[in-house]
């Protein structure tokens, strides 16, 4: 992959002013191993003649014979050429050494990095048909781990780094746009056309330094910005998309087996039928059809940069409008940024704004949050895969609902009256704004302060008017409908003051010098601040009921007290102070060292426990630098780094506010006893022990480029451990609950990263072809070292996985099912003897070696060209991953007949004249399994999947001349195109260990144009 | 230029390092000012009795043993229903741990008033803190008794295994093997009596919906029984019978007013209930019906057929009122069940006893009403098991009789028994009709199942509707003599894992 990192150390480079004499015009084009780079700089050494390159690489640039033109392109190796009497130059450039590295709070170059890092270009990122940048990184990153759980457009993912390094408190990493920490939840409403390159710091050496936010590694989110000296460059995007649900492989039935079960069971409708009236029944529904469509969505991104000698800027508009693949399901988004950089004249002040405004409309029917993926009458879902074949839903009709409600079996038509009627939507304003001046105190101090703010608002309703089925059952004779909505406002504040300190020592020339030392000085303060109220109405006026709206609203008589709304409020109040320092050698770009030490306050804990200490050292070897490989044919690069380090988690419970007075007992007051005000010891056992909990990591690392450049990769290997963490400590019910927390548990993770890329065809002349594989591997082995119970496990048998020393976290364990038993039609599990057995007990289960989080994941791909065309696969899979199919669980129960679908395998269901299958007798009687768990239903859910693929084409010259373009193009592409798994359901992805009926995510094929001013 | 920077770095140290650190979240109460004054220590009561409530116990009853049926919409029932009790069952650990969490409540407001002086010449004062203890006292008998009925080894055994006495607030450190019966029973005692004596200093006279003196003797009465402590037993039943008579004729409506909770109703038939209002306490009626009690309300458990039958009969020979006011009047009744093809939707047994309060409008009223703990009838029950245990037929008829007559608006002779297991059986069957859906039947079953010679009757066609081959259960049967310690507590308690009730 090619990395274009903008960075302003680059451009600075450029700029250096002179009067130039003697001009000619001289054009070339400049490439990369992919063909025409676009926004390269051209400049004339030491002059002040400035050019960009257009999309196809082309530049023109007044330059005199002995000036010598400088070109340069962040993440490539400048190269000079001396004009003389050329008038047309034409360069390739290569992937360098040099690269702009994006660290934690600095950059620095690819070769005096210490740390390991992964940096996708958002040129891999954009026009990708996901309304979620994190949901675009997915199998981009070695290590990095992204599952979405929902197919709700711009829906929030499962982000993990190296694995699991907590159990209770937060395991996703700290997200920086722009140096801004933000919520690591929510980008329904970021625009990820801004982003000029994500980079993910994984080892403690990069980390450490983010102190107690950074044990679970750091995404650092770069947005666009304008370059000093350019011209005006105006970039459309335009997309449309069809997204669509990925049928499943469940063998179901239609409506006349379906009726013929029911027939043969004396159940349902089935059962009052005869065979001719079975045989001539014309109603046959497939309810997927009816609750699921085709997602039609759009999208355009508008974008300006500029800029002049001393300002530039960077302004981007967005609108995209993104329908779910279930009915009444989108996202609406509308976004402006606005980047400014500028410096004084003498360069020695720079300072720069990042100021982001998203505004998203979201509406869903799953409601993932609410965790109603079961609730029958309200989740769309559950009707698409559970509704009888049989039922039609043209027989729905808004007037009667009562019939609706008298039988389980009729709930589809709640569902879908449900659908039409309900709301359920939030509406985000989201603004992320930071700033950040430096400014050169001399040739060595460099004093630099930023600020940030994440700020969100979120207006969340939902209502089921008094019209509904839902609200005129509920309200019998009375008036019903309710509606809630709720208003959160978070506001995260950051501050950091540094002084940076920079020295070459050493013989000659300043450049000449071989040692250089960096130390750096700071001082950080967060805040956060959560207020949220709300409430909930009971009784609407359907004369006057408007979603929002609090006209209908039916007011508290003395004959009707139900009409009282419920309110709620909340306040929370999140803090940190942190000081820490770093200091960095470096000699002639051989060898170098880093150090970090930060010393962090968490208001979470109290007296000994608030203050943690956490520190990095790091160390690296070019070893091509050294005499024995700088001359090699074979090997380019080759550099070896160590590091260790310490960083910590104090978000114990998760969330960014939770988990905030649990070093205290506290009471709390509600409504008690005979609707009287009372108040109670909390539920929450104080522990006034609390700490941090601490992540170690060790890494080693190889980074090496070969055979030209054209072979380029990256290997870690890893060990985390994770100590003190939060977890529960197991107590006596004596106490009123059966289950505190405290810093108990220990475990670790390891594993082993691998990035490669190989460039096999590079491109020479314009329309040659090109080619480019890469793939990335990462494997995880996590367990957990210490449980505090007797035996070191703790058994979660409601979800059918313990904790337990020596084993991984959450592992499955249950009893083996082994079949149907031919004698009587039972289900046969395998005792903890190994004896078949139709009666378990819980002292049957056993482990399994599984669990819900990948072992092996990462990606591949291929990026190819010729003449115009250009075309991109990306597969990103994952291996290792178990969860509990409930969907099939619920198909498989004869209990269900007459109620809902089940599936068509009850046809070779065991009878007396069936003795050999694998479906149980229907009435078979230890279906329940005693209650225990068992791994019928435990299915693996490893995949490939074709997660990105598109084709398109440049628009050749002659034609953009034409259109007074400078470039474009068109294509198509498509996400989730294929997806190839054991798991029968629709979506293998979701970070969970039960799927059933939920929202899966979507296949989303897209066309769209590029257009570039 | 440097006076812009001096103002930025002046900005960033302005921001003190405690502002961020020190951080209390609003809203916050610390023990040290909760309670303070005897007033704070009688509002402090109420979070008490907020945990008393006995719906956990009701519904674990209702689906475990023979009282109920799947309903209409009730699929194939719950598990519990098809007899799978285990270490797991989550009855089996809520029941636990709500009533440990009654407890600890109780204890931490009397480690509370223990550091409260009432103001000695303010008798009002001393009689809002006598009663505030004695309240207190109280439910953590009432915690402890729940407890023992039914997780005791054998209640009748003071020396078999009882449950954890728990009179102090424990740390979550600690970790208590079982006290024996008897031990617990003697802190229920203690307690009882200390209460008693505050109650009556304090002249405490309550509704139905708070405790008095009387509910301590009429709980005192009920362990007793379940001790097999027949002489205390007695006495306790008596002096509770000396401030309540049960109506010696039926009155349907006076009767439905009971469950509908009208106000001043059932003066002569409540002693104690825990109330239920739209926003606070259970809603019974679910553990039944999704929505109200009727046809509509989409019917998860039905009653019995078995317990229809004897009901109706009782209805058609002697007019027992409790067949229309236990079961709704939009009930399908099939006329032949046995024959029916499809029996779940010919005959729907819909539940009553919990019919919601018409004082209350919604949807939520149609299934709030109040948790009926102690009522009048008891105290009959219990001497009639008295008089059986002595052979004393004639007296335990009576007692039968007094209960008959109060339900039976044309009055049946007094039964006669010929052996202590008649005797046994017919008040056990009377129980089971009078206390249907009160949370009575798992206890008394394991109690006096033995000696009435019967366990679990369920209906054979209800027994169709949910998928476990067993139908009825043998009084024998582990799963009937005591619910298990439940594993949430082994795991952690080593002690006590030691002692796990048998069969599990």
């Amino acid at each position: 992959m090619k990395t274009k990192l903008n960075g302003i150390l680059t451009l600075l480079l450029a700029l250096v002013v002179q009067v130039a004499f003697a001009q000619q015009t001289v054009t070339g084009k400049v490439t990369d191993a992919d063909g025409g780079l676009l926004g390269a700089v051209v400049s004339v050494k030491g002059g002040s003649a400035n050019a960009t390159t257009d999309f196809d690489g082309n530049y023109t640039i007044q330059a005199g014979p002995d000036d010598t033109l400088v070109f340069s392109y962040s993440g490539y190796d400048t190269v000079s050429i001396l004009v003389g009497n050329q008038t047309v130059i034409n360069t390739a450039m290569k992937a360098g050494l040099d690269t702009v590295v994006i660290q934690a709070y600095r950059t620095t170059t690819k070769a005096t990095s210490n740390v390991a890092s992964t940096t996708v270009s958002g040129e891999d990122t954009k026009d990708r048909p996901n309304a979620s940048i994190i949901q675009r990184l997915q199998g981009q990153i070695p290590g990095l781990n992204i599952q979405t759980g929902s197919g709700q457009p711009g829906s929030n993912s499962t982000i993990q780094l190296r694995g699991p390094s907590s159990i209770l408190g937060n395991t996703e990493p700290l997200i920086l746009v722009d140096g801004v920490p933000v919520d690591e939840d929510v980008f329904r409403s970021f625009n990820p056309n801004d982003i000029e390159s994500t980079t993910v710091l994984k080892d403690a050496a990069g980390t450490a330094i983010y102190g107690n936010r950074g044990a679970n590694g750091v995404i650092i989110l770069t947005t666009k910005s304008g370059g000093f000296n350019t011209p005006l460059k105006v970039s459309y995007t335009g997309t449309t998309s069809f997204s669509e649900l990925i049928d499943n492989d469940y063998e179901l039935y239609d409506a006349q087996g379906y009726l013929r079960l029911e027939q043969r069971q004396n159940a349902g409708l089935g059962a009052t039928l005869t065979d001719a009236q079975i045989d001539a029944f014309d109603v046959n529904t497939d309810w997927q059809d009816v609750f699921y469509k085709t997602g039609v969505s759009q999208s355009h991104n508008l974008s300006l940069s500029s800029g002049s000698k001393n300002a530039s800027q960077f302004t981007s508009i967005n609108y995209t409008d993104q329908e779910g693949t279930i009915l009444n399901s989108s996202l609406k988004r509308f976004s402006l940024r606005n980047n400014i950089t500028g410096k004084s004249e003498n360069g020695r002040f720079r300072y720069g704004t990042n100021v982001y405004m998203g505004y998203s409309k979201n509406n869903s029917q799953s409601e993932p949050d609410n965790d109603r993926s079961n609730f029958i009458y309200f989740n769309s879902l559950f009707g698409a895969n559970n509704a009888l074949p049989y039922l039609n839903p043209a027989d729905y009709d808004p007037s009667i609902y009562i019939p609706y409600f008298q039988g389980l079996q009729n709930f589809p038509f709640v569902l879908l009256d449900n659908t039409s009627q309900n709301r359920n939507t939030e509406d985000e304003l989201k603004m992320i704004i930071g700033a950040n001046a430096e400014y050169d105190i001399n040739d060595e101090f460099t004093l630099r302060y930023r600020i940030g703010v994440d700020y969100q608002s979120v207006v969340g309703l939902r209502a089921n008017p008094p019209t509904s089925a839902l609200s005129r059952i509920r309200g019998g004779v009375n008036l019903e409908g309710d509606q809630a909505e709720n208003y959160l406002r978070d506001f995260r504040f950051n501050s950091n003051l540094n002084l940076g300190w920079k020295k070459k020592f050493g013989e000659g020339e300043e450049s000449e010098k071989k040692h250089t030392v960096i130390a750096n000085g700071y001082v950080e303060y967060v805040k956060g601040e959560l207020k949220q109220f709300g409430y909930n109405q009971n009784g609407l006026d359907p004369r006057t009921f408007a979603f929002g709206d609090g006209s209908g609203y039916l007011t508290d008589g003395t004959a009707n007290d139900i009409y009282v709304p419920t309110v709620f409020a909340g306040k929370n109040t999140a803090g940190l102070f942190s000081y820490f320092g770093e200091a960095d050698y470096d000699y002639d770009q051989k060898y170098g060292f880093t150090a970090t030490l930060r010393r962090d306050a968490s208001f979470r804990f109290t007296g000994d426990n608030k203050y943690g200490t956490f520190y990095s050292v790091a160390g690296r070897w070019n070893l091509h630098k050294e005499d024995f490989l700088k001359d090699s044919e074979v090997i380019n690069v080759l550099k070896l780094r160590a590091s260790y380090g310490v960083t910590g988690n104090d978000r114990l419970g998760g969330g960014y506010y939770a988990a905030a007075s649990n070093t205290r007992q506290l009471f709390a007051t509600f409504t008690g006893y005979n609707d009287q005000q009372t108040f109670v010891r909390g539920g929450t056992i104080a522990n006034p022990d609390l700490k941090w909990e601490t992540v170690s990591t060790l890494n080693l690392g190889v980074e090496f480029q070969m055979f030209d450049n054209k072979l380029r990769g990256t290997l870690d290997v890893y060990d985390r451990t994770t100590e003190d963490l939060f977890f529960s400590q197991f107590i006596s019910g004596i106490n009123g609950s059966y289950s505190t927390t405290a810093n108990l548990g220990d475990m670790y993770n390891r594993g082993v990263e691998l990035g490669l890329s190989y460039d096999l065809v590079q491109r020479v002349e314009d329309d040659d072809f090109y080619a480019t594989v890469y793939g990335n591997l990462a494997y995880n082995k996590n367990e957990v070292t210490f449980v505090d119970l007797p035996d070191g496990r703790q058994d979660n048998s409601g979800s059918g996985t313990v904790v337990e020393v020596g084993h991984q976290l959450n592992e499955y364990f249950v009893v083996p099912y082994r079949g149907v038993n031919p004698a009587n039609g039972n289900l046969l599990f395998e005792d903890i003897n190994g004896n078949l057995t139709e009666n378990i007990t819980s002292e049957d289960r056993r482990h399994t070696g599984k669990d819900s989080n990948p072992d092996f994941q990462g990606g591949f791909g291929t990026n190819l060209g010729y003449k115009n065309f250009f075309f991109e696969a990306s597969f990103s899979f994952m291996t290792g991953i178990s969860r509990f199919d409930t969907n099939l669980d619920s198909y498989l129960d004869p209990t269900n007949i007459g109620t809902y679908q089940v599936t068509s395998a009850f046809d070779r269901a065991w009878t007396p004249t069936n003795r050999v299958t694998d479906v149980p007798a229907i009435a078979a009687t230890n279906l329940t399994a005693n209650g225990i768990n068992t791994d019928r239903f435990l299915t693996d859910s490893d995949f490939v999947r074709l997660r990105f693929v598109q084709i398109g084409y440049n628009f050749p010259t002659e034609l953009t001349n034409e259109m007074f373009l400078s470039s474009g193009r068109i294509y198509v592409n498509a996400e989730n195109l294929l997806t190839f798994s054991k798991w029968n359901g629709s979506d293998p992805e979701r970070p969970s260990n039960v799927s059933g009926n939920n929202f899966p995510t979507p296949r989303t094929i897209s066309v769209g144009i590029d257009l570039n001013f | 230029m440097k006076k812009i920077i001096i103002l930025l770095a002046a900005v960033a140290i302005t921001f003190s390092c405690e502002d961020a650190t020190d951080i209390i979240q609003p809203g916050e109460l610390g023990a040290a000012n909760a309670f303070a004054t005897v007033d704070d220590l009688k509002i402090g009561t109420l979070g008490v009795y907020s945990l008393g409530n006995t719906s956990g116990e009701i519904d674990f009853t209702s689906q475990f043993t023979d009282e109920i049926a799947v309903g209409l919409v009730g699929g194939q029932g719950s598990s519990l229903h098809g007899y799978a009790l285990n270490t797991t069952t989550g009855f089996a650990s809520s029941i636990w741990v709500n009533n440990y969490g009654l407890i600890l409540r109780a204890n931490v407001l009397l480690a509370a008033a223990d550091g409260i002086t009432p103001d000695a010449t303010d008798a009002a004062e001393q009689a809002v803190y006598d009663e505030s203890v004695a309240e207190a006292l109280t439910l953590r008998a009432f915690g402890h008794s729940r407890l023992l009925s039914y997780y005791a080894e054998d209640l009748a055994d003071d020396s078999s295994l009882g449950v954890i006495a728990v009179d102090f607030v424990p740390n979550p450190t600690d970790k208590f093997g079982r006290n024996t019966v008897g031990e617990v029973m003697q802190l229920i005692n203690d307690d009882l009596d200390r209460a008693e004596a505050l109650f009556t200093s304090a002249g405490t006279i309550s509704s139905q919906t708070f405790i008095d003196a009387r509910f301590v003797r009429a709980l005192r009465a009920r362990m007793a029984l379940y001790n097999k402590d027949y002489p205390a037993a007695v006495a306790a039943a008596n002096s509770v019978l000396a401030s309540y008579t049960l109506p010696t004729t039926a009155d349907e409506a006076a009767f439905r007013r009971v469950w509908t909770d009208t106000p001043g109703a059932g003066n002569n038939e409540v002693i104690f209930k825990f109330e239920s209002t739209l926003n606070t306490g259970p809603k019974l009626g679910q553990i039944y019906n999704t929505n109200e009690s009727d046809f509509d309300g989409a019917v998860n458990y039905e009653m019995s057929r078995n317990l229809f039958d004897v009901l109706d009969a009782n209805a058609t020979a002697f007019g027992d009122i409790r067949r229309a006011v236990y079961l709704d009047a939009t009930s399908v009744v099939s006329p032949d069940y046995a024959a029916e093809a499809n029996p779940r939707t010919a005959d729907v047994l819909i539940v009553d006893k919990y019919p919601g309060d018409p004082l209350l409008t919604g949807l939520v009223a149609g299934y709030t009403n109040d948790t009926k703990v102690m009522r009048v009838v008891e105290m009959h029950f219990i001497l009639a098991e008295e008089a059986a245990s002595r052979n004393d037929f004639t007296t335990a008829a009576q007692q039968i009789k007094i209960v008959r007559d109060a339900r039976y608006t044309t009055p049946a002779p007094a039964p006669v028994y010929a052996s202590q297991t008649e005797a046994f059986s017919d008040i056990l069957a009377e129980r089971k009709i009078e206390f249907f859906a009160e949370g009575h039947r798992y206890i008394d079953v394991r109690r006096i199942g033995e000696l009435a010679g019967e366990g679990y009757d369920r209906n054979d066609i209800d027994c169709t509707l949910y998928p476990s081959a067993e139908c009825d259960l043998s009084f024998n049967d582990f799963r009937v003599k005591a619910l298990p310690i439940p594993q949430d507590e082994t795991r952690t308690n080593t002690v006590i894992a030691a002692q796990q009730n048998s069969g599990y």
